[in-house]
């Protein structure tokens, strides 16, 4: 075989693909539904007729910024925290002109003056206050919420990674290793929901957890049931989150009374009853430093219902990550209101992040004002079971399907994310809109393809240092309107 | 076509595009082949004019895969060049050496600049708690020299700078060791440095091997023609159906976020990338074999079938061929490989295995990888003395320890394939927590599409080599106007599989 031969071949294979390109119909040839045959076009050979990713090189930037700073931030409180403090301001200065702003309804900019109110006071009494961060498997693992606890204590005192479930769904989070015995069961208000639960008693957390099956009432038998829980400092995250001095379990249901013992750094540290009661109860332990290792071992004949367990410190801000996988939010309504009342008020929560979407963009349809007014629901029953408290909604991040070989944002998503922002608007709650933030239309892509990436490979969830970044966006968008708050009543 | 088109789509063939490399899996890269073909055609009969122009061709190929970057293969081109040179003319044994010595130093140097400044700055930093940087000094020059605006701060790594570096290492070597000629004119060397095919990711084509195909004249049977069309299908068919399509949809995702999935599915993760990493590595050298036969160059085999290995020793001969042979012939040997005693081969083992893995990537965690593989080799070594089985035949024996070896190579792919550290410490823990075995049946169900192919392609992998031999051979036979067809099928095929929906993310949960 002679190259010119070769030459032939090659030209002829190339030459009948060329050709099939051309005869192809543009659109392809559907099979049937979700296969369809496509091929290459003359545009696209030519390169006229591909998708242009989003320009993020401004978010690029400052993305190796912030990963620097919040890397020397985890490994001591002190020492290295001026040369932070330069590096985060420098980086803010920059960010400027990045702020991407938290929207208002009728652009009512003085919307969370009275939860500002509130955190300014933290900052001087030395007082208590809450942000609960639900979210969707996007947040979950304290991905955004890790960097805005991060900041907020860090302004605003505190310290403790905030309120967590007895059990995970995976326990090795960002923030802290979490391990259970294997007799837990987790019963939850979203994703699949256990449908002989007999109650809707769920908590703030909008999931529980027991580890003895609900009573028969014909059982005579008296199981002893035992189970234990053990949470250890991770040195991946923030020194901030790593300390708490306080741990309060939230539980109810309590038919019988549970023996307890708690252990500190393998020391025992307390061993009591926890209360039988039908209502919500709080069992609390005060910590003179922080342990590294903390575990609970329970033992009864019948499991209470275990709403959570709050790691905090005595004073300050405590910022809980929430996930709920699998949801859109519309949770609220399907849990019993005067428990998440009471937790609520025994917490002292006054704003929640509610961020969802997600979960509805796979669901194409042309109209999606039935989501908004079931989120427009959810949001009325929050704000009246808790009259003062302040919601940010914040909006879907952008999500890509394909197209032939190109990735491109999903039609309905500009829809969903009006649909969640006009239920904020009309339910008086503040937006920010994290699509238009991450760069707008076919900008996942472009996270997901950055050099170091910030997104993962499903197009769909923002890796460590992507939700890092955006977390400091949403952060500065929140603290911008902070300092606006206290230059107006100076 | 407006002027502004026509122009973007010139800068577009003949410029550096940092977004889009060329690489064997474009379409941009078929049609450099086929003008390269034309041209090829009309010189191919005049050696040095055949020559030229494929150092040419090669230094316009890796200007568009990595940019300016090229002049580095230059430099290395006109360093090892002259060492060559140099090593035959001296008389003395001694400068000899000092010249062998001298294209060692300035290979590893530059490989090291650039791909171990971090590296190596950060583990000096730990060491003496200092707090030094890597410069990029290349880019601080061009700024002074041209007034450019590279960044200084960082160093980019040059695509194939590892292969390249060790192929002028061998050349050197082979030298001073008799092995072959140098030779004696620039271009020449020059083309075997750069040879566009393997350039990017091998194999690492040795002086010894390659040098004589400078001097003869164009050769290619039928039967090799044929061999190469199937190589580069086969090639393309790995990388593009079988690696591309679960490492998109499922692998790098579990990878990216460990925790966001079970246990089973991690596990499963692991499985698919023993698959993955096996299709794009060979599946590229395939199509360089493939390719270069076109230009009547023979390049070696890069792998053969490597997870039928029963040892471990035996997956290492299977296994990236070139990189094994050349770390045995000009590390392990040169630092005394089995001629020092018992304790020393060990050691040499072990070193050969340790720096191999650090060859792979600038990270302590290919250190470990290779660690792992070393300790591997030596319990191996005591193992098979003691073992009953070892001579054995028996089709369990065998497929017992196929199935252990694999395994074992699996797991070791979790320092491999994970970005950094705490995403490894978080597989583990899935692994061993949340295994979660109850959402199998789900697990399977969802991502069926992603195991059929998985599955599909370790038969592929393990169906016998005769059977395969025997498909190849018919391929080879059959007139060329049918491979046609078969190839236009497959690029259709292909086509299908890069255009697929995504795998949407699922949850599971209990």
């Amino acid at each position: 075989m002679q190259p010119p031969r070769i030459l032939a071949f090659v030209f002829s294979v190339l030459a009948i693909l060329f050709l099939i390109s051309i005869v192809f119909p543009k659109e392809g040839i559907r099979i049937r539904e979700h296969v369809t045959l496509q091929f290459l076009t003359m545009e696209e050979i030519l390169g006229a007729d591909s998708v242009h990713y989003a320009d993020i090189s401004g978010i690029l930037s400052s993305s190796v910024t912030i990963s620097d700073s919040a890397y020397l931030a985890m490994l001591e409180k002190t020492p290295e925290e001026a040369a932070v403090r330069d590096t985060l301001r420098a980086n803010e200065d920059s960010l400027k002109g990045l702020i991407h702003p938290i929207e208002y309804p009728e652009g009512d900019s003085t919307l969370l003056y009275p939860f500002f109110r509130k955190m300014r006071r933290v900052n001087r009494s030395g007082n208590k206050l809450r942000i609960m961060h639900y979210g969707d498997s996007q947040i979950e693992g304290d991905r955004m919420t890790s960097f805005i606890r991060y900041k907020l204590q860090d302004q605003f005192g505190g310290s403790g990674i905030g309120i967590q479930p007895l059990v995970q769904l995976y326990g090795y989070q960002l923030s802290l290793r979490h391990t259970a015995s294997g007799n837990w069961q987790r019963y939850t208000a979203f994703g699949k929901t256990d449908s002989t639960l007999e109650h809707n008693r769920y908590g703030a957390l909008g999931c529980f957890a027991r580890f003895s099956p609900y009573p028969d009432s014909l059982d005579t038998d008296t199981h002893t049931y035992e189970a234990w829980i053990t949470f250890e400092q991770s040195l991946r995250t923030y020194y901030l989150t790593r300390m708490f001095k306080s741990c309060r379990i939230y539980y109810g249901n309590a038919t019988q009374p549970v023996y307890f013992e708690v252990y500190t750094d393998g020391e025992l540290h307390d061993a009591d009853f926890l209360e039988a009661s039908e209502g919500l109860q709080i069992k609390s332990w005060a910590f003179e430093e922080s342990p590294e290792q903390l575990s609970f071992q329970f033992k009864t004949t019948c499991s209470p219902d275990f709403y959570g367990i709050a790691l905090d410190h005595d004073y300050g801000l405590s910022v809980d990550n929430v996930p709920m996988r699998g949801s859109a939010g519309l949770v609220f309504s399907k849990m019993d209101g005067e428990l998440l009342k009471q937790m609520y008020d025994s917490l002292n929560v006054k704003l929640l992040l509610l961020q969802f979407g997600g979960n509805v963009v796979p669901y194409i349809s042309d109209n999606y004002t039935y989501y908004e007014k079931w989120f427009y629901r959810e949001l009325t029953r929050l704000k009246t079971l808790v009259p003062d408290l302040s919601i940010i909604v914040i909006g879907v991040a952008d999500m890509s399907m394909k197209e032939k070989d190109q990735f491109v944002t999903y039609p309905n998503l500009e829809n969903i994310r009006d649909a969640l922002r006009n239920a904020a608007f009309r339910s008086d709650c503040a937006f920010w809109d994290m699509y238009s933030a991450m760069g707008g239309r076919n900008s996942m892509p472009s996270w997901v393809f950055a050099q170091p990436p910030l997104a993962t490979s499903d197009f769909v969830h923002f890796n460590e240092r992507g939700a890092r970044v955006l977390a400091e966006m949403f952060y500065n968008a929140l603290i911008h309107d902070y300092n606006s708050y206290v230059s107006s009543v100076r | 076509m407006s002027a502004q088109s026509v122009r973007s789509f010139l800068a577009d063939i003949f410029f550096y595009n940092q977004d889009a490399p060329l690489l064997f899996t474009r379409l941009y890269f078929w049609g450099f082949l086929l003008v390269t073909l034309a041209v090829y055609s009309i010189i191919y009969k005049q050696r040095g004019m055949r020559n030229s122009y494929l150092f040419i061709i090669s230094l316009f190929f890796y200007y568009k895969t990595s940019g300016f970057f090229f002049l580095l293969l230059v430099f290395s081109t006109i360093s090892d060049y002259l060492i060559g040179l140099g090593i035959y003319r001296f008389r003395s044994k001694a400068w000899k050496k000092v010249m062998v010595t001298l294209s060692v130093i300035i290979n590893l140097g530059v490989l090291s600049y650039f791909k171990y400044a971090y590296f190596f700055t950060d583990a000096f930093n730990r060491v003496f708690n200092t707090d030094l940087e890597a410069v990029n000094y290349l880019a601080l020059w061009a700024n002074q020299v041209s007034g450019s605006h590279f960044d200084a701060s960082v160093i980019l790594l040059p695509v194939g700078i590892s292969f390249f570096t060790f192929q002028t290492i061998s050349y050197a070597v082979d030298v001073y060791r008799g092995k072959c000629q140098p030779v004696r004119n620039i271009i020449d060397f020059g083309f075997y440095v750069s040879f566009f095919p393997q350039l990017v990711a091998g194999p690492i084509v040795r002086a010894s091997e390659f040098v004589p195909q400078l001097y003869a004249k164009y050769s290619l049977t039928r039967q090799e023609f044929g061999f190469a069309l199937w190589m580069i299908m086969k090639g393309l068919f790995k990388k593009m159906v079988l690696g591309d399509y679960i490492a998109v949809n499922f692998i790098d995702r579990v990878f990216d976020i460990p925790t966001l999935y079970t246990g089973f599915e991690n596990l499963m993760a692991l499985y698919g990338y023993s698959l993955q990493v096996y299709c794009d590595f060979s599946g590229y050298t395939d199509i360089a074999i493939g390719v270069a036969l076109f230009f009547g160059f023979r390049l070696p085999r890069n792998f053969n079938s490597p997870y039928k290995a029963e040892n471990l020793g035996d997956f290492w001969r299977r296994w990236h061929m070139s990189l094994s042979s050349w770390l045995k012939d000009y590390l392990y040997i040169p630092i005394g490989g089995n001629r020092k005693g018992k304790l020393r081969t060990n050691i040499n083992l072990m070193v050969t295995m340790l720096l191999g893995g650090l060859w792979h990537g600038a990270d302590m965690k290919f250190i470990i990888w290779g660690g792992l593989n070393g300790i591997g080799l030596l319990v191996y070594k005591f193992w098979k003395k003691i073992s009953p089985y070892e001579n054995r035949k028996n089709i369990f024996v065998h497929a017992w320890k196929i199935f252990l070896t694999f395994n074992f190579i699996t797991f070791t792919r979790i320092w491999f394939r994970a970005d950094d550290m705490d995403r490894v410490r978080a597989m583990f823990f899935q692994l061993w927590h949340s295994m979660d075995l109850r959402v199998v049946p789900e697990v399977l169900l969802s991502y069926k599409l992603v195991f059929s192919i998985m599955i599909f392609g370790y038969i592929l992998h393990w169906w016998p080599s005769r059977w395969k031999d025997s498909y190849m051979n018919l391929f080879i036979r059959i007139p060329h106007w049918v491979k046609v067809i078969i190839i236009v099928i497959l690029v259709f095929l292909i086509y299908q599989s890069q255009t697929s929906d995504l795998q949407p993310f699922i949850y599971f949960q209990f």
